[in-house]
């Protein structure tokens, strides 16, 4: 019997709803799905509902203003920073593949058949979901205003969520090819917000060069309304006017725009499809250490940096220069907050390695337990391990933050100091969740290792948590007492240090009575 | 001893055909410059140390990954060029590629469906491979939870439930206990009495020597030697093994005691 596209979209459907069914219940159990389900609701209601509604008031005032000039653009900008900063946001977080590679290739089904099935499947994932659902809501608020754009929204809702789910799938493909080629990732990287940087801080506009400026805002903003988000929103626009024929007219472009889109996204694909066996390098250098945890520290940060997720850290520090000279500072001006916001943002792209410590290690998990050292050896080389590591993303940062912007010694010194205070807090829970929640994380592919969903919204609930604490020491200090910046946040980090020794015993009592689960699910 | 459904092929057409295959790995040759023929119904080992080429070349035939030159034909088509091809053919991968978070059951419904066979056939072979393999997996335990054999049971059983006329089998008896073993050995050898290829790589000279009458053996990415295990046999000398032909062709003299034991 011959398998239409139809009939692999439902089977690998079937397969993702069902694996996704049975890994919640795997990990959380009875208890924990109530739990969770409680969880779930009150963020629902404390912060994804009023998120949702200022979405869609925000489309209903769009709808309302489609008189004025500025609207379409604008609303152009919020659809298309939804989809673009959320497939961005989620490619880089590991992206939506879930197939294993030679399924796509042992299977009597054509790859845009699976490709497609994995984009549908990608839905369930958080990141698009909540992309789908903000666009969604924002269209609702349009709708509301004028309904005459219902007859349009579900195309530009299908445009914004597949082109958001396909970016992701690109960003994760395009950084898992960046990572083998990390020394050009990190040339071209480095020298393009430096370059940017350079160039921005020597212009000192004059009276003639802002009408330049002006100029060239307009030509920015003709280029956004001829761009494909620029046409699916002015459809919208057309709707509301009555000229539906003109608006399903300009989704032409937008619709093929989406089928381009998939089509490199699938190129890329299988590119990272083809595992290709790394040729063998150089013999090992010998390792020497005088004590066990050093030697488990050099095993670590051997494992970290032969994989692709721990290279790719090291372009994260370029991402969040870009980040804090381009995108955020056009949303809330440059300032202060920058230091801060870049030691934060690279801190926190490590929170996956720091709460599941082993999950690089796999099978090799065994290997440590078999090994004639304590269990606080090798927690206390895994901590040194991940120390060096954060600490060499963070001189990155520091290295390269005087050359994308203004900055003292004495905001990057406390800035180090807030990259420790995060790495501690990250480090004491880590030693928990990574016994208690382990997983198995990929060391060839940047694929994601499916976190466990409590595991998620711990690292989020902990990221919140830490930025509250020690981003607001920062911000207060360099605010009302400058001087003392670097001595509060220095000692706030070595009281994190102290407190993470004193907890050592425990978590070692703890990782001995969880050993069997960690063995189980790694070894 | 046979398995329902497993369909039939003719002998004396060319079931496998691998004409100067070269793959590289950036500076590394994994394959090089091979060429074989593997006639249908015919049971063939590839034999050959870690790192001989074995798995590349499977991994190739099956088209898990593309030849740098030369070309691969299973049942005189390439694989690339047509799906309906892939259905004839069943593939154990070396790490076996199974999706962890289904059941077994709900594993194998997937992989029948994706091969297009009706719901109540996939539910009849599975039970009858369950029972010949000896699997009984708890109806709620994940695959995940499988223990290593058990996953290389649902690996196999994934292989074979289509029916198909040529199967692949990398290094199908790692890790597996020996009345698993020796019933697997059953059931391929009873396929390949019904006409089914089968094609499987090894390590384990004794495995190959007792389960495939034929043999390549592969060193380096180059096929050393093959054939019947006779001409093999004649070629290694009168009265010496195999394990000496193999020793011969790929090395491996011993190195003598260990100084300190």
């Amino acid at each position: 019997m011959a398998l239409t596209r139809v009939g692999v979209l439902a089977t690998v459907l079937g397969a993702h709803f069902t694996a996704s069914k049975n890994r919640v219940s795997r990990e959380l159990g009875r208890f924990g799905s109530v739990v969770m389900a409680i969880v779930v609701v009150t963020l629902l209601l404390t912060l994804a509902i009023p998120l949702l509604l200022s979405f869609g008031a925000l489309g209903f005032v769009f709808a309302h203003s489609l008189h004025y000039e500025a609207a379409v653009p604008l609303l152009t900008l919020l659809l298309g920073g939804i989809a673009v900063g959320g497939g961005i946001l989620s490619g880089v977080s590991g992206g939506a593949k879930q197939l294993t590679w030679e399924s796509y290739r042992l299977y009597p089904a054509r790859f845009s058949s699976l490709f497609l099935a994995e984009i549908i499947a990608g839905l369930g994932d958080l990141f698009p979901a909540a992309f789908g659902a903000a666009t969604l809501a924002v269209l609702v608020g349009v709708a509301v205003a004028a309904p005459r754009t219902l007859f349009v929204a579900p195309l530009v809702l299908v445009e914004g969520v597949v082109s958001g789910i396909l970016i992701q799938l690109l960003v994760s493909s395009l950084a898992s090819v960046l990572v083998r080629r990390i020394r050009f990732a990190f040339f071209v990287l480095f020298f393009t917000p430096v370059a940017l940087g350079a160039w921005i801080d020597s212009f000192h506009p004059s009276p003639a060069t802002m009408a330049e400026l002006e100029r060239a805002a307009r030509i920015a903003g003709d280029v956004l309304e001829a761009s494909p988000v620029g046409m699916s929103t002015r459809s919208l626009a057309e709707a509301a006017r009555g000229s539906l024929l003109h608006a399903f007219e300009l989704h032409a472009i937008p619709l093929a725009s989406m089928l381009l889109l998939a089509w490199i996204t699938s190129r890329l694909i299988l590119i990272d499809l083809a595992p290709e066996t790394h040729a063998e390098g150089a013999p090992g250098r010998l390792w020497t250490f005088d004590h066990a945890d050093a030697g488990i520290a050099k095993l670590s940060w051997h494992t970290i940096m032969g994989s692709q997720i721990g290279r790719f850290g090291f372009i994260v520090p370029l991402f969040s220069i870009v980040l804090i000279r381009g995108p955020l500072a056009q949303l809330v001006g440059r300032g202060s907050w920058n230091v801060p916001a870049a030691f934060m943002y690279v801190s926190l792209s490590a929170s996956s390695l720091q709460l599941n410590q082993f999950g690089l290690d796999g099978h090799g998990v065994k290997c440590l337990f078999f090994l004639p050292i304590r269990i606080e050896d090798i927690l206390r080389g895994k901590m040194r391990g991940l120390a060096l590591y954060q600490g060499a993303q963070a001189m990155v940062l520091a290295l390269l933050l005087p050359l994308a912007c203004k900055v003292t010694v004495n905001e990057i010194v406390g800035g180090l100091c807030l990259a420790a205070c995060f790495f501690f807090v990250q480090s004491i829970v880590g030693r928990y969740t990574s016994v208690s929640m382990p997983r198995a994380i990929s060391r060839t592919q940047m694929r994601a290792s499916s976190t466990p969903v409590a595991l998620v919204l711990l690292g989020m609930g902990l990221s919140a948590a830490s930025s509250l604490v020690f981003g607001g020491a920062y911000t207060l200090c360099q605010h009302f007492a400058p001087l003392a910046l670097v001595p509060v946040m220095g000692g706030l980090a070595l009281a994190m240090y102290v407190l993470h020794d004193r907890l050592t015993p425990d978590a070692v009592r703890y990782a001995l009575s969880k050993r069997d689960k960690l063995i189980e699910a790694l070894g | 001893m046979s398995v329902a459904g497993l369909s039939t092929e003719p002998r004396g057409s060319i079931a496998l055909e691998i004409d100067h295959v070269t793959k590289r790995f950036g500076d590394k040759v994994a394959v090089d410059d091979l060429s074989l023929k593997v006639d249908a119904g015919s049971f063939i080992g590839l034999l050959g140390r870690n790192g001989a080429g074995k798995s590349t070349t499977l991994k190739m035939a099956t088209g898990l990954i593309l030849p740098t030159s030369g070309t691969i034909r299973i049942l005189g088509v390439d694989i690339e060029s047509s799906l309906e091809l892939k259905r004839s053919v069943g593939v154990m991968p070396e790490d076996m590629a199974l999706l962890e978070m289904l059941t077994g059951p709900q594993y194998l419904r997937f992989v029948g469906r994706m091969y297009g066979m009706p719901e109540d056939e996939i539910a009849k072979r599975q039970v009858e491979l369950f029972e010949k393999l000896d699997l009984a997996p708890g109806p709620k335990t994940l695959i995940a939870d499988y223990s290593f054999g058990m996953k290389k049971k649902i690996s196999l059983i994934a292989a074979l439930i289509h029916g198909p006329r040529v199967v692949f089998l990398d290094e199908p008896f790692e890790g597996i206990d020996p009345v698993t073993s020796r019933t697997i050995k059953e059931i391929l050898l009873s396929l390949q009495k019904k006409g089914t290829t089968l094609v499987l790589t090894s390590h384990i000279l004794e495995v190959v020597e007792r389960l495939c009458p034929l043999i390549a053996i592969l060193d380096g990415g180059k096929l050393k030697a093959h054939g019947t295990l006779a001409e093999l046999h004649g070629a290694a000398g009168a009265g010496r093994s195999l394990e000496a032909l193999f020793f011969d062709l790929v090395g491996g003299v011993s190195k003598g005691d260990l100084s300190w034991l």
